[in-house]
């Protein structure tokens, strides 16, 4: 769980300064009042992904939403779905919730000063009067003739009359836009609570639009991106930051390698030939496994096989130079680990094509019998919603994130819904993750009423 | 409960999961996820195993199923009592357990011997794990014999008993190392006559019943062996009925997964239809 260095309050209410206190894993959920009236409880499996299942319409998707966005701290567009209240229970003893009324939003946290945005807190101020991003702000504005010169008394009526024409979800939004005095804690608060949401519209990033060169000015070119494009260069970005990370450690080492080797002489005590030739094994096999992920260049093995091991300086510096490869190496395992999970992932799934790293382009398909490259985003739909769901997973979901998927299933065939709940979990356990599955499908569920949680009210 | 929409949706997802693999692997049907983790690693492809997530179902899918089908798809399922009332049989394209359960088979199989040498260990430092292990099953077969018997009995009769809740200490005389057998007739006799089934007729009902010790149901006699083991062998009560049980489930080894009756079935089925489940 990240931390930041915000003064904050622990859980009895005490402000210390330094680290916020984490919320820890969610471990259940609550709406009560979703579209009005429906209630839904549901607690989070920690080792496994937690399936919801139910008919259209049920609220899955929503309740992922609602999740999502308070994760991320959007409260205006939670406030716009209709519930009464959302109350989610965390493992270190904490608890959230949200209260939504016609006129008032509250949002609580264990120990923590509420946020309590009413109506009220239009009068403290007129700043409001020169907000223009909320359209329904602007409405009410241009709807309140002359409203500068008002006296504070008809400028409140006037609002107040103006407020209650319009919708619940938009006057709550109105009121969010115009609240100044949101506590320290919700800006904390999407550190605290990290949420990864893989929407089903995964395949596609939103299209960014640029005018076109030789048009007119009213026509645009849209440009499609796909994510599977995106997740290669995500993860060619990843391995470049990676190795400017292994170049300054290396760099830092070797600055003072010198004065280490000498020290090491003069320790009386000298590993044996053959510990150090066992560790010069492990790291060769451990340059292996970087070589296969593009985390190293394919370059010759150091020699060592000619050098006379008997002579204790020999040994000595042989010892410095291993000390030193070992934490050179361990600033690329991490990355390593997570693309060879990937990389098998991928391989077991997309057999006979399979995966290569690329420093360039973050990762190649091979397919046919020529082994040509074959661009992600000309992958099969199904390819690529596993491919983008395993990038998601692996590189975008930060540990102890808490990954929600719309609809996993999508263009999957059987055999891979099958073994999804297993490769996520595999995949989430890298990262101590924790999943919320929305799904209609059978096969992905595969008879686990153990993970499964049924949001149909006969159930 | 069963996921599945319906019997041909379970179909239908067999032979979606077939057309993706080379022509010899098949698909095995189970009841539930349990059932899927025994198999798991000892198939070439995880997605060889469907769950049906229910007896009911999968008995459904496997009765729809054409003779082709049986070729290809292979349901497997407890024996429960439905067997020895003749209203069910193993045949192309279903294998049934030995035993009423799986639970039963796995027991049958002497998995117990290797579970109690992780659970009392101290005991089995004294004792010959393999005594013990029949001592502690003789005892539980005593309270599950007549249990297996209610519970045939009582099964057409569709009243819910509630076997799975019943307190077996209630029924066991600790000192005497019996089962309290009156005890439990008699309060099933209660719970039936409440539910307007009459005394003789339950008592003609349970007289037909056979008394051999494949009567019992794997479930019962997994808790009377943890009724046991904790009562004479000092097995701590943290380790519940549904540890032991996935304890026994686990403690499968090859060798014994070789010799269970219902992989004998499976590979009888394979060379007959020369489909490939098992590695």
């Amino acid at each position: 769980m990240p931390y930041t260095s915000r003064p904050t309050k622990t859980p009895s209410g005490r402000a210390r300064l330094g680290k916020v206190a984490p919320l820890g894993k969610l471990i259940r959920y609550e709406v009560v009042g979703l579209f009005g009236s429906r209630n839904r409880e549901f607690t989070l499996d920690q080792d496994e992904p937690t399936l919801l299942t139910g008919a259209n319409g049920s609220g899955k998707s929503t309740i992922l939403r609602t999740i999502d966005f308070i994760s991320t701290g959007r409260w205006q567009d939670l406030f716009a779905i209709p519930f009464h209240s959302i109350t989610l229970d965390f493992d270190s003893g904490m608890q959230f919730a949200a209260h939504r009324s016609e006129d008032s939003a509250e949002i609580y946290l264990t120990g923590e000063e509420p946020w309590v945005i009413n109506q009220d807190e239009l009068w403290q101020h007129k700043s409001w009067w020169n907000l223009s991003a909320n359209s329904a702000l602007v409405n009410v504005r241009n709807s309140i003739a002359h409203g500068s010169s008002l006296t504070d008394e008809l400028f409140q009526s006037a609002i107040a009359e103006r407020l209650g024409h319009l919708p619940a979800a938009e006057r709550l939004a109105l009121l969010l836009t115009t609240s100044s005095r949101a506590p320290e804690w919700i800006k904390d608060f999407s550190t605290r609570f990290p949420v990864l949401f893989i929407t089903d519209q995964r395949l596609v990033i939103e299209p960014a639009k640029r005018k076109s060169q030789q048009g007119s000015s009213s026509t645009e070119a849209v440009t499609t991106r796909f994510a599977a494009e995106e997740a290669a260069q995500n993860i060619a970005e990843e391995i470049a930051a990676a190795q400017a990370a292994y170049a300054s450690r290396s760099q830092s080492l070797d600055r003072n390698f010198p004065q280490r080797v000498i020290r090491a002489i003069a320790t009386t005590r000298k590993a044996s030939e053959n510990e150090l030739r066992r560790q010069l094994d492990t790291l060769t096999k451990q340059r292996r496994l970087l070589r296969e992920v593009a985390l190293l260049p394919q370059e010759a093995e150091d020699e060592f096989d000619e050098l006379d091991f008997t002579a204790p300086h020999t040994r000595a510096v042989i010892a410095t130079y291993i000390q030193d490869t070992k934490k050179k190496l361990a600033v690329l395992e991490p990355l390593r680990r997570r693309l060879a999970l990937f990389s098998q992932f991928v391989n077991r799934h997309f057999e006979p094509k399979s995966i290569w790293f690329d420093i360039e382009k973050g990762f190649t398909i091979a397919a046919g019998e020529g082994n040509e490259s074959l661009p992600p985003k000309r992958l099969s739909s199904g390819e690529q919603q596993l491919l983008v769901l395993a990038h998601h997973v692996l590189f975008r979901a930060a540990p102890g994130t808490l990954v929600l998927i719309d609809e996993p299933e999508l263009s999957l065939h059987v055999v891979w819904q099958a073994t999804l709940v297993d490769d996520l979990t595999e995949m989430g356990r890298e990262r101590d993750l924790t999943f919320v599955l929305a799904t209609h499908s059978p096969t992905l569920i595969a008879g686990r009423n153990d993970l499964r949680r049924s949001l149909d009210t006969r159930h | 409960m069963p996921e599945y929409p319906s019997a041909k949706a379970l179909i239908a997802d067999a032979h979606l999961r077939m057309e993706l693999w080379p022509d010899p692997l098949g698909v095995i049907v189970v009841e539930g996820p349990d059932d899927n983790r025994l198999f798991q690693r000892r198939v070439h492809h995880p997605a060889q195993i469907i769950v049906a997530g229910g007896r009911r179902l999968l008995l459904a899918a496997f009765e729809i199923t054409q003779p082709y089908d049986r070729d290809s798809i292979l349901f497997i399922t407890d024996c429960d009592y439905a067997v020895r009332r003749g209203d069910l049989s193993g045949g192309h394209g279903l294998a049934i357990t030995a035993h009423t359960n799986v639970e039963a088979d796995l027991l049958a199989l002497g998995l117990l011997e290797s579970v109690v040498q992780e659970i009392v260990p101290s005991v089995v430092g004294r004792q010959n794990p393999a005594r013990v292990s029949e001592a502690v099953l003789d005892m539980a077969r005593s309270l599950a014999v007549p249990l297996g018997r209610i519970r045939m009995a009582a099964e057409p009769l569709g009243v819910d008993l509630g076997f799975d809740s019943i307190d077996l200490s209630k029924y066991w005389f600790r000192k005497e190392r019996t089962a309290d057998v009156a005890k439990l007739k008699r309060v099933i006799s209660d719970k039936l006559n409440a539910n307007g089934v009459s005394r003789l007729d339950w008592e003609s009902r349970l007289a037909d019943t056979p008394e051999d010790p494949d009567i019992c149901n794997g479930k019962d006699l997994i808790r009377a062996t943890r009724l046991i083991l904790n009562y004479y062998y000092g097995l701590d009560r943290e380790v519940t009925e549904t540890i032991l049980t996935r304890m026994i489930r686990i403690a499968m080894t090859e060798d014994a997964f070789s010799r269970w009756p219902v992989v004998q079935r499976i590979r009888t089925w394979e060379v007959r239809t020369e489909r490939v489940v098992l590695r």
